[in-house]
């Protein structure tokens, strides 16, 4: 081999090896200049980990002061399934040691609200002995975690349920209520906690944690603090809170005992609401809805148990608030509106007198249809006023035909006066679901039957569906907040407002952070004097006409109540009992609207509801309850 | 120069006049880095183990060095050529041990049986096999005055694969690959013809495509080799090396932590970090700059080994320093190549630096070899 040829060959070595730490360079250049940033922030989140603290939630409290809902640590034990390689075992060995039967926590585990993924509450309060012995025995509990968590509590149990709602977890897929929200965060469902969720929830903390490769911990780092949430003020006082839920209760279980004639069986009242507001304002007093249900069941994951209860139809759907999302024909409660229309549509006048006799036909009509009165006695000649106190049908019926007769010049009167006392739309309350009731007319008429032929099989409007509508009948619904909205107008001088049940959102030690105003959004179009003789004339419901035997020996000499019965007639079903009443009568400071369903007369279930609740409010001794006669 | 032959204590004495210091520097230099790199590496985790003394690994280590240079110098004493006469012999014993570690002698770690214990000594015998490969390919090749025919070809990868079958099997795929290397930069060198060496690499087309089929290589193997091109694939396992490692080099940007600063390093992140993965000790806590320095003091070393093979005077000394520097070359890109993700994981240490005696003194007495060729290069 000669020497020029081997230095050749030795020369391609080091040409090789000078290629090769060129790569070795170009590798390192791209590894540690150009992509740094991102390496730098991989070797950060390798060793740093981000632990929640989370923030305590805002309390809610009534108008005074009392908290109906606050916070308080709990030992929970939580499962994630999807770290759970065998259920089945997991829940026995979870139920020895927590004595709860493994078919329950397999039911908490499979509650629908939450994700295989997520950490589910099977077991709250529970023992620091059983919470030593898990973490003892780590290993043996795969995807099983505990720890001293912020659950709420409820100082005055189930009251208020609909309108503080409770807590569940964000889901998957679910859209966050604002930016920050984690999933497995707890979120407000239905009610305030979901209304003011941006409010009561703060803002999580973060521990930051040095951790090593096999993830045990080294140091801590830094800490964000948490910021707790905002506290609510309701306008709801507890204590007229609490009468609206014992009389609805007590008057739904009186109702019970009623027997029914047209239907040949005890009356049903399944179920009931309540709304009590001020009418000065659009303040909620007071909102109840029956059934109800204890927002406690929502502490840990639902039983199959716990979650028929609440979504069961034979259990009537507790978590339904019928006050805002219960939609009825208002039926003669809808008189002192329809009342005020005529007048202003000068089929009326409050002066005037008006035939009731026991029947009202429709002159030429050939199919002979007879509309009755409540009542088969014929009253004569009676007064605007007297129309309303005995609730005369035959007289608004009158009114219905001349709203009909005169669409073509003016259009649907009564509907749009309807609309103007807040009907048909959504009242603007500050609880989520709110339903929007209905105001039909000839277009939504031809528009239904349209859609569903059968169901609805005839396009015109008839004589008859206005007629109906003057008695808050036929296909008229509203809930019942609409009602007490609708009655605080009559009562303020014709103010619309928007109801509201939050006060103010203020910080824990009472600075107010934001306050909720009056908000008004509609103005009546009649004359105080006609609104001053409607109200009067409702006193006399109260004093002499259909709600009187419901008021017997209630001071309303001293404390005037104008008031008005209704007993709406539904398909198939036994009619609703409907009560609305405005206290004291001269200067109204509180409106009580009240339905029972399937409570039969207005006068013998929702009235004697009612009164109870004005004894409370009026700090009256409080009477046992009786019911009233039947009559509308 | 001839002429002053017979004068044994003048070549001596010119024998060390013509020491490599540049050779010595870097070998040296690498070293002492490895020492401080392998302390970074390992403190942290003996001092969790309680009482340990954190240096213990580094001070081992420097054992190893000191031991090594004695070694080194009396590998650089003997007249290189030596060798030449007894590298039958030695590469014979090799074989033995290669054996012999296979045995219930050998002791087993990490699921390989790489070990054996001689002498109260506990020591790799395949570290040594790559020298004594070198020595014996080279005193094989030396002997041939013409051009290689194919023949030659093949006797020289058998004296090759041998050893190579051996060390696969204990399993470490990553040095019986050295030996690879060694074969094909002794053969570039010797002048083996290029159509030679295309049959030769169609050979082992061959014999790696066999030995997938009989399943001779193991899914563990293949997920390793393969992790590299998509260490995401199985972040958890074969990719969790390569993961760590990038992210450990990619963190250090062009200044580094500082040295006993950087996370992947301290929290254990990097697995193997004082053996295979040193490199990522550089890579985080001395940055572009320091890794720079560790590749300067290698390119220095490279070199001066590619001009010792150029300066001497006979084909066994070009050809020992020739397989010397292929087979430091092949480790130190296949080692640092691994630790970026651009080469396969295999157990490869990165030569004067990685945590080892057996690797340390080998290394250092090859170093050894390079000198004596340069000190009698007049001859």
């Amino acid at each position: 081999m000669t020497e020029g040829k081997t230095g050749g060959r030795l020369r391609v070595l080091a040409g090789v090896l000078a290629f090769m730490l060129a790569a070795i360079v170009t590798r390192l250049w791209f590894l540690q200049v150009m992509a740094v940033t991102d390496y730098q922030a991989a070797a950060e989140s390798n060793h740093v980990r981000k632990v929640p603290i989370p923030s305590p939630r805002g309390r809610i409290m009534d108008r005074s002061g009392n908290l109906l809902v606050r916070n308080r640590t709990s030992q929970v034990v939580t499962v994630r399934p999807i770290d759970v390689p065998n259920v089945e075992q997991l829940l026995l060995d979870l139920s020895a040691v927590l004595d709860v039967p493994p078919e329950e926590l397999g039911e908490r585990l499979d509650d629908p609200d939450y994700g295989s993924f997520q950490r589910i509450p099977v077991a709250v309060d529970v023992k620091e002995r059983d919470i030593l012995y898990l973490a003892e025995h780590k290993d043996e509990f795969p995807g099983v975690d505990y720890g001293l968590m912020g659950v709420r509590d409820y100082p005055h149990g189930a009251l208020a349920a609909h309108v503080l709602g409770y807590l569940g977890q964000l889901g998957p897929g679910e859209p966050k209520p604002f930016k920050e929200h984690q999933p497995g965060q707890p979120v407000g469902r239905g009610g305030v906690e979901q209304a003011y969720e941006a409010w009561l929830h703060g803002r999580d903390g973060y521990q930051f944690v040095e951790v090593d490769a096999r993830g045990k911990r080294i140091g801590q780092l830094r800490a964000e603090q948490p910021v707790e949430g905002y506290d609510l003020v309701l306008s709801v006082d507890r204590r007229i809170q609490r009468a609206a839920e014992n009389a609805l209760a007590e008057g739904v279980e009186h109702a019970k005992g009623v027997y029914h004639e047209d239907s040949g069986k005890y009356l049903k009242a399944p179920a009931g609401a309540v709304v009590a507001m001020d009418p000065r304002n659009g303040e909620i007093l007071a909102m109840a809805s029956f059934p109800t249900y204890d927002p406690r069941v929502f502490l840990e994951g639902l039983t199959q148990r716990e979650w028929q209860q609440l979504n069961n139809p034979k259990k009537n759907y507790p978590l339904n608030n019928r006050a805002t999302q219960g939609q009825y024909p208002p039926g003669s409660t809808l008189k002192p509106l329809v009342a005020a229309a005529a007048v202003k549509a000068g089929y009326a006048s409050v002066n005037g007198f008006y035939p009731c006799p026991p029947e009202f036909r429709v002159k030429g009509d050939t199919s002979k249809t007879v509309w009755r009165n409540w009542k088969d006695t014929d009253s004569g000649v009676i007064s605007f006023g007297q129309a309303l106190i005995e609730s005369c049908d035959t007289v608004f019926y009158r009114f219905g035909l001349d709203f009909y007769r005169e669409r073509k010049i003016h259009g649907e009167l009564l509907q749009r006066q309807l609309r103007g006392w807040g009907m048909d739309r959504d009242t603007g309350v500050d609880l989520p679901g709110e339903q929007s009731g209905r105001v039909p007319d000839a277009q939504w008429k031809s528009a239904v039957h349209e859609e569903e032929p059968e169901l609805f099989p005839d396009p015109v409007w008839y004589p008859g569906d206005s007629i109906n509508m003057s008695i808050g009948q036929g296909d008229l619904l509203t809930t019942p907040l609409q009602m007490a909205r609708s009655f605080a107008a009559l009562g303020n001088g014709g103010i619309l407002y928007e109801p509201h049940v939050g006060l103010r959102v203020q910080t824990a030690d009472g600075r107010v952070v934001e306050r909720v105003f009056p908000k008004r959004v509609g103005r009546l179009p009649y004359s105080n004097k006609v609104l001053a003789r409607i109200r009067g004339a409702l006193q006399g419901v109260v004093t002499n006409g259909t709600g009187a035997q419901a008021f017997l020996g209630f001071p309303t000499s001293s404390i005037p109540v104008a008031g008005k019965t209704g007993t709406s007639e539904v398909f198939d079903k036994q009619p609703h009992s409907w009560f609305v009443a405005m206290a004291p009568a001269d200067d109204p400071q509180i409106v009580v609207a009240a339905i029972v369903e399937e409570g039969g007369h207005g006068s013998e279930v929702a009235a004697p509801i009612v009164r109870r609740i004005l004894e409370h409010v009026f700090d009256l001794e409080v009477t046992p309850f009786r019911l009233g006669v039947a009559s509308d | 120069m001839d002429t002053t032959a017979g004068s044994g204590s003048w070549s001596e004495r010119s024998a060390l006049r013509h020491l490599d210091p540049g050779l010595l520097a870097a070998a040296i230099l690498l070293a002492v880095y490895g020492l401080m790199l392998i302390y970074s590496a390992t403190h942290q985790s003996l001092r969790a183990l309680g009482d340990t003394d954190p240096g213990a690994f580094m001070k081992k280590q420097f054992a190893f060095l000191l031991l090594g240079l004695i070694a080194m110098v009396i590998v650089a004493t003997f007249d290189y050529r030596l060798w030449k006469v007894y590298a039958p012999i030695a590469y014979g014993a090799l074989l033995v041990l290669l054996l012999l570690v296979m045995t219930p002698l050998g002791n087993r770690t990490l699921g390989a049986q790489r070990w054996i214990t001689l002498l109260g000594f506990q020591f790799q015998p395949s570290e040594l096999a790559k020298l004594t490969v070198v020595a014996m390919l080279a005193a094989y090749l030396s002997e041939i005055q013409r051009t290689l025919t194919l023949e030659n070809v093949w006797r020289a990868s058998a004296l090759a694969a041998a050893p190579m079958l051996l060390v696969f099997f204990q399993p470490d795929m990553g040095t019986s690959m050295a030996f690879a290397a060694i074969l094909l930069g002794l053969l570039v060198v010797a002048g083996a013809k290029t159509k030679h060496l295309g049959v030769l690499a169609l050979a082992a087309l061959f014999a790696v495509f066999f030995a997938f089929r009989v399943g001779i290589v193991q899914d563990y193997q293949i997920a390793r080799l393969t992790a590299f091109i998509d260490p995401t694939a199985d972040p958890e396992r074969a990719g969790y090396n390569i993961t760590q490692s990038t992210i450990a080099i990619g963190s250090g940007g062009l200044t580094g932590r500082g040295y006993l600063k950087g996370t992947q390093t301290n929290l254990d992140f990097v697995p193997q970090q004082h053996t295979d993965f040193v490199f990522t000790v550089v890579g985080e806590e001395f940055g572009f700059r320091g890794a720079l320095v560790l590749l300067s003091l290698y390119a220095l070393l490279l070199w001066r080994g590619i001009r010792i093979a150029m300066l001497s005077k006979d084909a066994f000394g070009t050809l020992l320093a020739a397989g010397i520097v292929s087979m430091m070359a092949f480790q130190i890109f296949v080692n640092i190549g691994m630790t970026m993700g651009i080469m396969p994981v295999t157990g490869i240490p990165l030569p004067l630096i990685s945590y080892g005696g057996t690797a340390l003194v080998t290394n250092l007495m090859a170093i050894g070899l390079l000198m004596n060729v340069h000190m009698r290069r007049f001859k």
